[in-house]
């Protein structure tokens, strides 16, 4: 066949595929023919007019690669034999992914997605409250440059059920998700994750936020209790806070919640002393604790240096 | 017949991605940035490159053969926030991705410094300013005006390339190479004892370099993948060296006339990993995974001190032999015994062991490099943590689309050197979730948990100096209570309103002092509103509280440590309010769109200090509330003025306002504080800041852009 024509709207291809996913045949049919039950892209297209279109734009239409529904049986790839639709398209459906329960579509989806990212669908916590592939993406109709998602990115996307955290982020301490350099896949893997949280990168959510901040993730000399192999979101809130550092409380106060050593971290700073204790104006406890992710001087034991 | 849900593409970028043409595609986007900053510039552009200017915002490149693709993409060309990106597909065997991204972060425009660098991590004050104010004929804010005024600045240049390279229908070999440089300069403290406050522009000359790689075999039977993920931390500067502006000679104390400090030490992370799933009958899987990990720095270690009037304690050894052993083992299994009912159990060991020897320093330490203490001071101690746990829970789908899921997690960790020895943690979720309906979506989730410690060890905080009792609220037997709610209803097609409320409870029952509760409310609803093919208009409106009281104790000594009357508290009451809309206009006029854009978002933050009946302490006097207020429009319009070229106009308003005791100008009304005040002696002043505020800025940015698409 001609492989510079456009995929679906081609007849289905004969690239051997090793499994077939659940609705496709286990043997395709005779050379440029469809296999029984199956009426062929090229029929889908004559009604559903435009679809080879989107779906060409798309991996999924890419038939030199033996993964893709192109490679296979095309549109009845995943919405399943067609040939009883086309002879009664009123009372006979295919596969209407709007219409199957979430794990139905999962099922159909992971056929060919089982790996890399996706790896980890099937238990993740999304997949555990009903969340399929299809409530956030769409095969036919994305609005997103990519992912193809059914907004028209990932912070609108997430937003969906996440607005708190997508809120955070206009918050002034944030990271530059909102100024386009990161996004919510910088971290998560919505697909599931062998970290915690659905962490993309590393085992620990330090792990994940050493990712990018590697100077923090030691090991030290001295480390600091609560930090060393625990979480970074103890002290800083991720997604985004009106504290500089994006920590989750205000120096002093934070510190406090744990240090009520005598004298200065046992001290009320109050309006009193806002110009004149370096415990409360500026960088406040860090001011003196700068190396408070842990330290490598020898003298460093309260991270003075 | 069902309609299509999108028609085909006109535009003419993505009618020739759909064509395995091998004709080139793309668009150019260029135009000219104007803009107007009343205020700090520096945070308004934060994160990006917003100056002035003739600019290319966009360009890509692409072409598509039958069984390869090709997409180039530029962002930003020039410009500090540039970014680059080549991603290249021989299908099915070979994708490609090239990046480069250039993050800066701008911390300000206008701090001032009288510090110079003259060799990398050594910052100098001219000697004669370092006199004067050890003299006492001046004070450092006699010489705010000659500080040096500069751009405090960091960036990233992020270097990464991923490949993946198909060797079999079911067989992936992974390759990501990825290189952060980062360059610039940070605020740091840098002091030299408790009455001095000085915060220097510290280097920042790092790279990180990462590798990745992985072998994965995956079909529907199952999946197996190996893979090696190393990191190398590099730090050019790991010293910094700076000089005490209050004092050029040594006195007779020996006080400091410069500081030491270790910066961020060059360290190495390892992981080998593997997983293993097999897939079985009724939708069943079960996976594991096992990673081994090392992270090692081996940085030599300074002196106790550069003070020359100071005899510096032996070190005990001369690097860090610092040491982390991890390993992860973790399953996961789910099933559907019948149709509708899903099950999953899910098992995780994470343990970070620590193996760094103890570092003694039996011959004491140096306190700010001004203090010699020469009896024993306490050894290192390290914290290692091995953390279970145990979730199972079961979904039923009640009715169609809904799923009624009821788990319940077991989750335990081991401490070293923490307060508790153990703490145990029992967690209970009951969730309704209604998706894929296309009318409705209901997502509710309760969650209560409940953590207990076991062993705990007041002396570790008795020996420091802390009070006894329990604290620490990430170990601190806790109880928590989570509700969420989001309802979204899709009466038509034209209308969508989504409702969502949060509700979270924590209380720390036992804890003497620290954090007692923390609590959340949210709520927020939105509207989202397609009446034609004209019109697109979303809303939302929200309002989030958080409070907090924590406890606190003002004591000196070991009387005051026992006298409840000398109990504090510190209640936090917070709350963000926001309001966000957009209206997209397709066509108003013949070959027109129109998008306007609206976030606003408002928080006040209060922190009121109480204290008991027949208190000891002083009434305080109340701090003023902090406020962030941060409202940004937008106005888009552009013309098509023929298949292939489109002009655009865009306008920003962004307005920003603070009010931050701590970090504000009315606090920070100099590089010295505190200002020298009638009565009081020339060397009151005890800071030297670089004058990093939490400042208001207003700014008018304009675009006008054309846009090429072949």
């Amino acid at each position: 066949r001609d492989l510079a024509e456009p995929t679906l709207s081609a007849a289905p291809v004969t690239v051997a595929v090793s499994e077939a996913p659940p609705a496709a045949p286990s043997a395709s049919g005779p050379e440029g023919q469809a296999p029984a039950g199956y009426a062929g892209s090229d029929t889908c297209v004559v009604c559903h007019e435009g679809f080879d279109t989107t779906i060409n734009a798309s991996k999924h239409g890419l038939a030199r690669n033996p993964r893709s529904p192109a490679a296979a049986q095309g549109c009845e790839t995943c919405h399943g034999p067609g040939e009883a639709h086309t002879q009664d398209p009123t009372n006979v459906k295919p596969q209407q992914f709007d219409k199957m329960s979430a794990k139905a579509v999962s099922d159909t989806c992971t056929t060919c997605h089982n790996r890399g990212d996706h790896a980890n669908w099937q238990g993740s916590q999304h997949e555990m409250r009903n969340v399929t592939c299809t409530s956030c993406h769409s095969v036919h109709s994305p609005k997103s440059e990519t992912g193809q998602l059914k907004a028209a990115n990932q912070l609108q996307q997430c937003a969906t059920c996440h607005r708190d955290k997508v809120n955070k982020l206009d918050r002034s301490g944030h990271m530059p998700v909102r100024e386009g350099k990161m996004e919510c896949s910088s971290c998560h893997n919505p697909h599931g994750s062998t970290n915690v949280r659905l962490l993309r990168a590393g085992n620990t959510i330090n792990e994940a936020c050493a990712s990018c901040h590697a100077e923090k993730r030691g090991p030290y000399l001295f480390e600091h209790g609560g930090i060393s192999g625990e979480s970074c979101a103890t002290c800083h809130d991720p997604h985004g806070s009106s504290n500089d550092r994006m920590l989750v409380a205000k120096l002093p106060f934070l510190c406090q919640r744990c240090h009520n050593h005598t004298r200065h971290p046992s001290t009320i700073y109050d309006n009193r002393v806002t110009q004149s204790s370096n415990r409360l104006y500026s960088r406040s406890c860090v001011t003196c604790h700068s190396a408070i992710h842990g330290s490598n001087h020898p003298s460093g034991s309260t991270f003075l240096r | 017949q069902d309609p299509p849900t999108r028609p085909a593409p006109t535009d003419p970028v993505d009618v020739k991605r759909s064509a395995l043409t091998g004709e080139a595609y793309g668009r150019i986007d260029f135009g000219g940035r104007f803009n107007s900053v009343d205020g700090d510039e520096a945070r308004y552009q934060r994160y990006r490159d917003l100056r002035p200017g003739i600019y290319a915002t966009e360009g890509l490149f692409g072409r598509r053969g039958p069984d390869w693709t090709l997409e180039a993409q530029a962002w930003n060309i020039g410009y500090r926030d540039q970014k680059f990106d080549v991603a290249y597909n021989y299908v099915g065997r070979l994708e490609a991705n090239f990046l480069y991204d250039q993050i800066p972060l701008f911390f300000s425009r206008d701090t001032r410094t009288l510090y110079s660098e003259t060799a990398p991590g050594v910052l100098r004050i001219d000697d004669a300013i370092q006199q004067s104010v050890q003299s006492g004929s001046t004070t450092l804010r006699d010489f705010q005006d000659v500080a040096t005024r500069f751009d405090l600045r960091v960036r990233r240049y992020v270097t990464q390339m991923d490949v993946v390279f198909n060797a079999s229908r079911d067989t992936d070999l992974y390759f990501n190479v990825r290189s952060v440089k980062r360059s610039g300069e940070m605020p740091y403290g840098a002091t030299f004892g408790f009455s001095n406050a000085v915060e220097v522009a510290a280097p920042v000359d790092t790279r990180t370099s990462d590798f990745k790689t992985a072998l994965e075999w995956a079909n529907r039977r199952g999946l197996i993948r190996v893979g090696w993920d190393g990191s190398w931390y590099n730090n050019d500067v790991q010293t910094l060296i700076w000089d005490n502006p209050l004092r050029f000679a040594p006195d007779a104390a020996g006080n400091p006339t410069q500081g030491r400090l270790a910066l961020w030490p060059d360290n190495t992370l390892n992981y080998l990993h593997g997983q293993a799933a097999v897939n079985f009958a009724r939708s069943g899987r079960l996976s594991g995974y096992v990673a081994i990990g090392q992270g090692k720095s081996n940085a030599d270690l300074l002196p106790h001190t550069i003070n020359t009037a100071l005899a510096s304690p032996e070190l005990s050894r001369s690097t860090a032999q610092a040491e982390h052993r991890m390993s992860i083992a973790q399953f996961n299994f789910s099933m559907r015994p019948v149709r509708k009912l899903s099950v999953v159990a899910k098992g995780r060991r994470a343990d970070v062991d620590v193996r760094t020897p103890e570092f003694l320093r039996d011959t004491g330490d140096v306190t700010y490099d001004a203090t010699l203490r020469t009896a024993p001071a306490h050894a290192s101690e390290y914290y290692s943590v091995t953390r279970n746990t145990f979730d199972a829970d079961a979904a039923f789908e009640v009715l169609p689309f809904t799923s009624l899921k009821a788990g319940v997690g077991v989750y335990g960790a081991e401490y070293t050197n923490r307060i508790f020895d153990k703490t145990n943690e029992n967690v209970f979720r009951l969730s309704l979730d209604t998706t894929s309906n296309p009318y409705v979506m209901l997502r509710a989730l309760y969650e209560n948990r409940s953590r207990d410690g076991e062993g705990f060890e007041s002396e570790i905080l008795e020996e420091v100096g802390e009070l006894a009792g329990l604290r620490h609220f990430d170990v601190a037997d806790r109880d928590r209570q989570r509700f969420t709610l989001i309802a979204s209803f899709m009466p038509g097609s034209i209308v969508g309103v989504t409702g969502s409320a949060g509700v979270g409870r924590d209380k720390y029952p036992n804890s003497a002092h620290g954090l007692l509760n923390a609590d959340t409310n949210q709520y927020s609803v939105a509207v989202d509103l397609v009446p034609n093919d004209m019109y697109s208009f979303t809303a939302s409106v929200g309002l989030e509280q958080y409070t907090s009281l924590q406890r606190s104790r003002n004591a000196n000594n070991a009387a005051d440590q026992a006298n409840p009357l000398r109990d504090w508290t510190t209640d936090w009451d917070g709350d963000v309010k926001f309001f966000d809309f957009s209206l997209d206009v397709a066509e108003p006029i013949e070959r027109t769109h129109v998008r306007l854009g609206l976030d606003w978002t408002k928080s006040k933050d209060t922190y009121l200090y109480g204290t008991v009946d027949g208190s000891l302490l002083t009434a305080p006097e109340q701090l003023p509330p902090v406020l962030n207020e941060l409202l940004r429009g937008e106005v888009d319009v552009t013309y098509d003025i023929s298949d292939h070229v489109r002009f655009g106009v865009a306008y920003w308003y962004d307005d920003y306002n603070v009010q931050d005791f701590a970090l504000g100008p009315t606090t920070l009304t100099g590089i010295a504080l505190p200002p020298v005040q009638p009565g009081q002696g020339a060397t009151a002043t005890n800071a030297l800041l670089l004058g990093y505020l939490y400042r208001p800025y207003t700014a008018h940015t304009g675009f006008v852009r054309l846009t090429y698409l072949f």
